[in-house]
């Protein structure tokens, strides 16, 4: 494995709120390598966003706090002030944000904001600036780049728009590009356009992708490795050939269950994830998904189990205090039509199995709260 | 599911054009939005048909038009056998109590200042059933127990639930006058995939045990295959293709279905990949239609005499119809799709 362009140290991101502390960002690590996809899942409000925002600097405010290192190009981003952070913006690391109705001017030109982010990085002519935003506008696929360049946002169609905004964030060269749930609210036909695009242009640029999305359907098409969020926290991480091959957490169970194409659905079944997240600020005790975990045993609830690789594979990790040949019981019981219920037994019949020592870390556990 | 089984809705040839009007002279129809154009379809008794296309297909406005939320342009909608575009008052009143909506949004379907007991006792204020304070309560809580919500909250207000339980209030409240007919718009469309999940599994019950004839509106395939019995697909105001769920998924024949089927994101562990044939462009809008076969403009297989004739629906076999000149052969699809989608056994879980 080549140096990493981008590794994340334990990475924690607090809100002072008047309710308390939010821990949005909870001790997370990971790396990215240069040219691949690191795609990051989760439901909303399990840190996905923050996690990338924090990256740039971009959480800001007196009442929040971050914590960690950021290792980018031999420097630490979380340690430098700014105006330096200013320079990488953009620049090395570019983002596309989730909304793409405020990520467009309306009152400017597509061109106007191109070479503004052009221009706000390199000392080059307005002439020079304007021809590389129509270089850019024809490398994201937009036709006839000269007329559009000088188009207003609603003139273009909702594919056109997220393509302008792939090409601002291109506007630099940089090697690093973050994508917040980039194709939301599109068609799936013109979702399928726009994934298409970015895997062209990664292999082109050889850019580094972190790409977010609720939907893990939609990650597994396009990372080669995936991190799976709860409540600030990763609780499992693999190349995405071994999150199908061989699942090991519940929560990543349900995801993967919640595939409407992939499963039949039985009409007995419950869900395969129940409940709501938690609260970020009064969190589960334990193992934060033990609320809504089909296999939680009593001792779930006292101990927060740390994330560790998993017996046997490579660069896959998880944070479950289900020992693994459990894991891979149950995970075979469900792929082969098994209910939950019928499998929650396995565990009521072997009341020792939650003890074992590769699982459980002593309590009180570090990461149990502030 | 059998094609003579009862026919509970009988769509024909129905059209709603919406008139585009200038702006300086009101009421002067400069053009008009062909949001229906000539579809006809039946739903079979206690089915679940799905509708599914892109937005601006006309998939909604069909179903507000056998709803009667819209008056149609021309066409008819035949309930149990009967006309009802030309329903009025009583008449259609008592028409309401054998159809129910829900739509996408259930934040904009229920009143904020209401609590959700009397808003799912609604319809029965509405049509004078269930009269006595306490029989309501009873009744509106068994229908609270029947989606899963706990009868002890009757009194809270919808914004002390989740997207997904207040989307259940909605269903209970479309249930409470035990209609025949079940339209639902885009129900899990605002909700993440385990809320989605839990709704469609509902749903699927509620259909069963009331047996209960659902029509199911999509923006995509990736949520009708497993709960659909039939599924229609549409572009730009028409159906291009209608066929049972399976076959839709296991040997779609018009290019655009194949498109939808193409765009669904496919895990590459699954055999999942990005190679594969797009669909280029975007929708043409209504108002401004391309002549022949609508989908010529962006069809990878179109010709000549696409573009010039506009192509029937057609049977194509194995209970498939399709508007198509030149259909997707078995290797076309065998090429271009992953086997996950399409394969006999393609609903088992990952290997």
């Amino acid at each position: 494995m080549s140096e990493p362009l981008l590794s994340v140290e334990n990475l924690r991101v607090t809100f002072d709120t008047d309710r308390g502390v939010v821990h949005a960002v909870d001790g997370i690590s990971y790396t990215v390598q240069p040219g691949r996809t690191l795609g990051i899942v989760g439901e909303s409000g399990a840190g996905k966003t923050v996690s990338s925002l924090a990256l740039l600097g971009l959480t800001p405010g007196p009442r929040s706090r971050t914590d960690g290192r950021i290792m980018f190009g031999g420097e630490d981003l979380a340690a430098l002030d700014d105006a330096k952070l200013r320079r990488v913006r953009g620049s090395d690391i570019a983002m596309i944000v989730q909304d793409p109705q405020s990520a467009l001017h309306p009152l400017h030109r597509v061109g106007a904001q191109l070479i503004e982010a052009i221009r706000i990085h390199r000392a080059v002519s307005a002439s020079a600036a304007r021809d590389r935003a129509i270089d850019l506008l024809e490398l994201v696929g937009i036709a006839d780049p000269h007329r559009r360049v000088d188009a207003y946002p609603h003139e273009l169609s909702a594919g056109m728009r997220r393509r302008a905004m792939i090409a601002i964030a291109l506007a630099n060269g940089p090697k690093l590009l973050i994508a917040d749930e980039l194709t939301a609210g599109l068609e799936v036909t013109v979702q399928a356009q726009i994934l298409a695009l970015l895997e062209d242009l990664q292999e082109r640029l050889e850019l580094a992708i972190i790409f977010i999305s609720r939907d893990l359907g939609l990650v597994s098409e396009i990372a080669d490795e995936v991190a799976v969020m709860y409540a600030g926290r990763i609780v499992e991480q693999a190349p995405i050939e071994r999150i199908y091959a061989s699942p090991q957490h519940p929560y990543t169970w349900g995801l993967l269950a919640s595939i409407p194409w992939l499963w039949r659905l039985r009409d007995d079944e419950p869900a395969p994830i129940s409940g709501l997240p938690p609260s970020l600020i009064d969190r589960p005790s334990g193992c934060h998904f033990h609320p809504r975990c089909p296999y939680a045993l009593d001792s779930h609830k006292r101990i927060d189990p740390r994330l560790r690789p998993v017996d046997g594979e490579d660069q896959h990790s998880v944070a479950c205090l289900l020992d693994a040949p459990m894991r891979k019981r149950i995970w075979e019981g469900l792929r082969s039509g098994g209910t939950q219920q019928e499998l929650r037994k396995l565990l009521d019949r072997k009341p020792g199995s939650e003890a074992t020592p590769a699982a459980a870390p002593a309590p009180p556990a570090p990461e149990a709260g502030p | 599911m059998t094609a003579d089984g009862q026919r509970l809705v009988e769509v024909r040839g129905l059209v709603k054009h919406f008139p585009l009007t200038d702006g300086v002279i009101p009421h002067k129809k400069v053009g008009a939005v062909k949001a229906v154009d000539d579809v006809t379809f039946d739903v079979i008794s206690g089915e679940t048909l799905g509708i599914v296309g892109e937005s601006g297909c006309g998939k909604s406005t069909t179903a507000r038009l056998i709803m009667r939320l819209l008056e149609p342009t021309s066409g008819e909608v035949r309930f149990e056998g009967e006309d009802i575009t030309k329903r009025k008052g009583a008449a259609l009143k008592s028409l309401r109590r054998d159809m129910q909506m829900i739509f996408r949004d259930p934040d904009s379907s229920l009143n904020p200042r209401k609590t959700i007991g009397s808003s799912i006792a609604e319809p029965y204020v509405i049509h004078g059933l269930e009269t006595g304070e306490a029989a309501r309560k009873k009744r509106v809580q068994e229908l609270m127990q029947t989606v899963g919500l706990d009868p002890e909250h009757y009194s809270r207000y919808p914004h002390e639930f989740s997207a997904g339980e207040r989307q259940r209030i909605v269903v209970a409240r479309a249930l409470a006058l035990g209609p025949k007919l079940l339209v639902a718009d885009e129900p899990v469309s605002s909700l993440d995939a385990s809320a989605g999940g839990q709704l469609l599994r509902l749903l699927r019950r509620l259909q069963s045990e009331l047996s209960l004839t659902v029509i199911f509106i999509a923006r995509d395939l990736s949520v009708v295959r497993h709960i659909c019995d039939r599924v229609a697909v549409m572009y730009v105001g028409r159906i291009v293709e209608l066929a049972p769920g399976e076959a839709l998924y296991g040997f779609p024949r018009h290019p655009y279905t194949g498109a939808l089927l193409a765009a669904v994101p496919v895990p590459r562990p699954l055999g999942g990949h990005r190679t594969r044939e797009l669909l280029t462009g975007e929708q043409p809008s209504s108002a401004d239609l391309p002549s022949g076969c609508h989908f010529h403009t962006r069809c990878p297989k179109a010709e000549q005499l696409c573009s010039g004739h506009e192509p029937p629906l057609a049977d194509k076999g194995g209970g498939t119809v399709a508007a198509c000149h030149f259909p997707l052969t078995r290797e076309e699809v065998d090429s271009r799709l992953p086997a996950i989608l399409t394969g006999v056994d393609a609903a088992a879980p990952p290997a």
